[in-house]
């Protein structure tokens, strides 16, 4: 519903985006393959996606080619990797995964150029997301920041910003790798809060994806801020568009009114992740110390 | 009769080009055209002509020519310049026609468009093009230097070249640019007065004032420069400069003393009061409405009289001074001689070098009702629609009064940060024959967009499209924000057709527009990094120690180093004080708000209690937990 009202043009991202997940969660690793470079194809971030997806896949075809004596059920929430000589090699599954993304990208940039004069499009097209010159005000943290910017700085503050949100992709997967759904989920999260050009459909999409995490929920000991993030992003959400026409349209608003619903929004969305992950990382937790659930638990 | 109060300017003007191109390749002739218009205004347009050979010229031997402006040109190897500053707004539904059909005036604020040598690249030309505006700006004191690429178009069908070019003319490459912002004053009329040869000290020059000038209603600026080959055989080309300065100025207005400027009632005994307005008082009442025309004299309207005489290679038929008045008015003329032409409106005078002229004409009551001034060729009005500062509309109303159809041609510089949508133009009443478009791209060049339109007769036509605002950044706010931005006026070139050739040539603009863009917090920049860090950082912190560190029960807590000394100075502290000390310690430990003191404490508690139990055992016990339970 929020992807309706924010009428983006990220829900055809999207849509690739998710049906690249479903098929690496059957195994069809050169579709999701194909589903991926489409949405990267369309937006950039999806390719952050990459590893996580990736692993999500592999796990799949491991689980797919189980040994005669794994006696785990396919109700297991773990999904453990099999014994070594059943996995498929990595090497393998990796280029075949990550050349299939990049043939399909290159085909598809092809047909671009087939379809354009000259290829003036890579830059207006990819060149605008990575450098963001357009500053139209999105409930994002960017645009605001690089509005107060000054000139002498922004290459730098541009590279700081991308620098941390590239920086996710790799250690979710590597502290998430028995759980790889989860890994994707957060960092669907991920470019939900931190992309420039950050819109309500992508974080609406982004909660909708938050059930397939279902079975930490029922867990008391985990989700620890539902209530108040929750409580917070239903305040941000009827504030927002209020000042964002007090604003614009009014003109009795400043613009640090909206600014500051953004920041709250980001804030909550930000408090759901980090429960997010802390209740799948206790679920993991709990996993392998049943003793430990519903205890008080300290992190070191 | 209207048609030849129209064609009368462009005649008397046509006949000065003859008289100019029978005498000396060196010339140089100025003349003032006044003329009464309708509500108590007054139109004044001065020319200054001079030209130069064009061998003298490449020579670089000068005479009448300003040189200053000559060596910009030979520099920059431009062939035809036409510069405008323009204040003000000429009011077509009162006044009529523009004077000389609107070629020698301009946009609000400063207008440029020259034909500019490229060599037949465009890069060569843009770099030229850009010497000429900076140039130019130094010599008028103007910051021309801001016509950048953003505000650079090359119109199409807009302009054509007033000069002869002959075989040139292909390798010529038409550049034009518009600075509506700009505020036209004192500081441009001084370097525009010492281009003249006689520098503003003879002559009619010496009427133009700073604070008349700019107190107009309506005032024009113009320096136009271009080649003139008569085609005769053995005269060469010359080049020839064309300064005008068009005025429509308020009379009342303009009477007013300098040392007394603020305008005062008059008395009731000489106001004539309007019978038919009810007043109640014995010293108010409505004022009759003004008929006619106010009396005027030369010198209280430009604040002194024209003194002495620019005669400068003249001959003995060429006349300075023109006064446009019905036959009947009769003026008074002082300091000067008279020549009479077979002409029952037009008086023209000529100057003496020695003697300071003067005009005055009494007040007359007749309106000018029987002679209303010619009517213009089109209409044109234009506006922003819209509400809020995330989008608009433009609305254009073109109106033609003439009883055929007008085919022109409409161009438009919109500036980077209003992006119009293109698919929403809609033209009601009129047909669009064609469109020149070329996009924006931002912070590079602008939106220029010129259509081909044909309005029918006697008929309104509606020209609308929307566009959207842009947030800019910081730096590039004005320091007056919250006033807005302004837009370019339209110009609007009237094309010759088969039922209307009479407008052919001629040019009407419309007013300069205010854009208001939203604006950001000015007051806000480190804090708007501080904030958005921080949350980032929030953001970055949790994950980051979610993902880095790994769970262990509560009881399963290793105690850290920093719990050790704690421990140590505690017992320090607990046998220096002995009894007095315990009391101490547990207010202490319950005081403790900070969460890892708080851990501490508790552990201590538990370590007290081990230490009944045997505390080697739980060190120990501890010890295995760690080495069997890590990750």
């Amino acid at each position: 519903m929020a992807t309706a009202l924010g009428r983006p043009t990220t829900a055809f991202t999207t849509f690739f985006t998710l049906l690249s997940i479903r098929h690496a969660t059957e195994g069809k690793l050169q579709t999701s393959a194909f589903a991926l470079a489409i949405a990267s194809y369309l937006s950039l971030h999806p390719t952050l996606l990459l590893p996580p997806i990736g692993l999500l896949g592999y796990d799949q075809l491991c689980k797919s080619r189980k040994p005669v004596n794994d006696t785990d059920g396919p109700k297991s929430p773990m999904r453990y990797a099999s014994t070594q000589t059943d996995r498929p090699k990595v090497l393998d599954f990796g280029t075949r995964f990550f050349g299939c993304f990049l043939l399909t990208a290159a085909l598809l940039l092809a047909l671009s150029r087939v379809l354009l004069p000259s290829f003036a499009f890579l830059p207006s097209v990819y060149l605008t997301l990575l450098r963001v010159p357009d500053l139209t005000p999105n409930p994002g943290l960017w645009w605001y920041f690089f509005i107060e910017m000054f000139d002498p700085f922004r290459s730098f503050f541009l590279g700081v910003f991308w620098l941390h949100m590239l920086s996710y992709s790799v250690p979710f997967c590597l502290r998430m790798r028995k759980q790889p759904l989860a890994a994707v989920v957060s960092m669907l999260g991920i470019t939900a809060i931190f992309q420039p050009y950050a819109n309500v459909g992508e974080a609406g999409a982004w909660l909708s994806c938050l059930t397939l995490l279902s079975h930490t929920f029922e867990v008391s000991s985990t989700h620890r801020y539902t209530f108040p993030a929750v409580a917070v992003l239903l305040y941000t959400s009827l504030l927002g568009p209020a000042f964002h026409h007090l604003w614009l349209y009014a003109g009795s608003g400043n613009a640090n009114f909206f600014y500051a619903t953004t920041l709250v929004w980001n804030l909550a969305l930000l408090i759901i992740l980090t429960d997010t992950v802390y209740s799948v990382l206790r679920d993991e937790w709990e996993a392998e110390r049943p003793e430990g659930k519903g205890k008080d638990v300290r992190q070191i | 009769m209207h048609l030849s109060a129209l064609l009368s300017l462009p005649a008397s003007l046509a006949f000065l080009t003859f008289t100019l191109a029978s005498a000396s390749p060196h010339s140089y002739t100025e003349h003032l055209h006044l003329l009464p218009l309708p509500q108590s205004h007054l139109h004044a347009h001065f020319n200054f002509t001079a030209t130069t050979p064009l061998s003298a010229y490449e020579s670089s031997h000068f005479r009448y020519f300003p040189r200053s402006l000559a060596q910009i040109l030979q520099h920059t190897r431009t062939k035809e310049l036409h510069l405008r500053f323009t204040t003000g707004r000429w009011d077509d539904e009162a006044w009529g026609a523009r004077p000389l059909d609107g070629t020698r005036e301009g946009g609000t604020g400063v207008e440029l468009w020259a034909w500019v040598d490229g060599e037949g690249s465009t890069t060569v030309a843009k770099e030229r093009w850009s010497e000429l505006v900076n140039s130019l700006s130094g010599l008028f004191c103007a910051s021309l230097n801001f016509i950048d690429s953003t505000k650079t178009v090359r119109p199409v069908r807009t302009f054509e070249p007033e000069g002869h070019h002959g075989n040139a003319k292909g390798g010529l490459q038409l550049l034009h640019g518009m600075l509506p912002h700009e505020v036209v004053c004192t500081e441009n009329l001084t370097p525009f007065l010492k281009l003249l040869p006689c520098k503003g000290k003879a002559g009619i020059s010496t009427l133009l004032d700073g604070h008349k000038l700019f107190d107009a209603t309506w005032q024009s600026m113009a320096i136009d420069v271009r080649p003139v080959c008569e085609g005769k055989a053995g005269e060469e080309c010359v080049l020839e400069i064309q300064q005008s300065v068009s005025m429509a100025l308020s009379i009342p207005r303009s009477m007013r003393e300098r040392h007394d400027p603020i305008p005062r009632p008059a008395r009731i005994e000489d106001v004539e009061c309007d019978e038919s307005k009810p007043w109640n008082g014995h010293d108010t009442c409505f004022p009759k409405a003004l008929t006619g025309e106010p009396a005027w004299t030369l010198s209280k309207v430009f604040g002194h009289a024209a003194k002495g005489a620019c005669d400068l290679e003249r001959d003995d038929q060429a006349f300075d001074v023109t006064l446009e008045v019905p036959s009947d008015r009769p003026v008074n003329a002082t300091g000067a001689s008279e020549l009479t032409f077979p002409s029952t409106t037009r008086r023209h005078y000529r100057l003496s070098a020695s003697s300071s002229f003067d005009l005055s004409l009494p007040a007359h009551s007749t309106p000018l009702g029987q002679n209303s001034p010619p009517s213009p060729p089109l209409y044109a009005t234009r506006q922003i629609a819209g509400h809020g500062q995330e989008r608009g509309s433009m609305h254009t109303t073109l109106r033609n009064p003439h009883a055929h159809p007008l085919t022109l041609v409409y161009m438009e510089t919109l500036p980077w940060y209003q992006r119009p949508y293109m698919h929403t133009l809609r033209l009601a009443n009129g047909k669009q024959e064609k469109m020149y478009y070329t996009p924006a791209l931002d912070r590079k060049r602008g939106t220029h967009l010129e259509l081909v339109l044909t309005i029918p007769a006697e008929s309104t036509a509606t020209l609308t499209y929307d566009f959207e605002k842009a947030v800019l950044r910081y730096t590039e706010y004005p320091p007056d924000a919250n006033r807005g931005f302004d837009v370019a006026p339209a110009v609007i070139r009237i094309l010759a057709n088969n039922e209307s050739p009479q407008f052919a040539g001629s040019y009407v603009r419309t007013t300069s527009l205010l854009l208001s863009l939203p604006t950001p917090d000015f007051s806000m920049p480190y804090n708007v990094i501080i904030l958005t860090s921080t949350v980032i950082a929030l953001g970055f912190g949790s994950l980051f120690n979610l993902l880095t560190r790994s769970f262990v029960l509560a009881e399963e807590v290793p105690p850290s180093p920093l719990a050790g000394v704690v421990r140590r100075m505690r017992d320090l502290v607990k046998g220096l004080l002995g009894k007095n000390g315990d009391v101490a310690k547990d207010e202490e430990s319950s005081e403790v708000k900070d969460g890892k003191t708080a851990e501490i404490s508790r552990y201590m508690r538990e370590e007290t209690k081990g230490k009944a139990n045997g505390i080697a055992n739980g060190d120990a016990d501890l010890r295995d937990r760690r080495a069997r339970g890590s990750p």
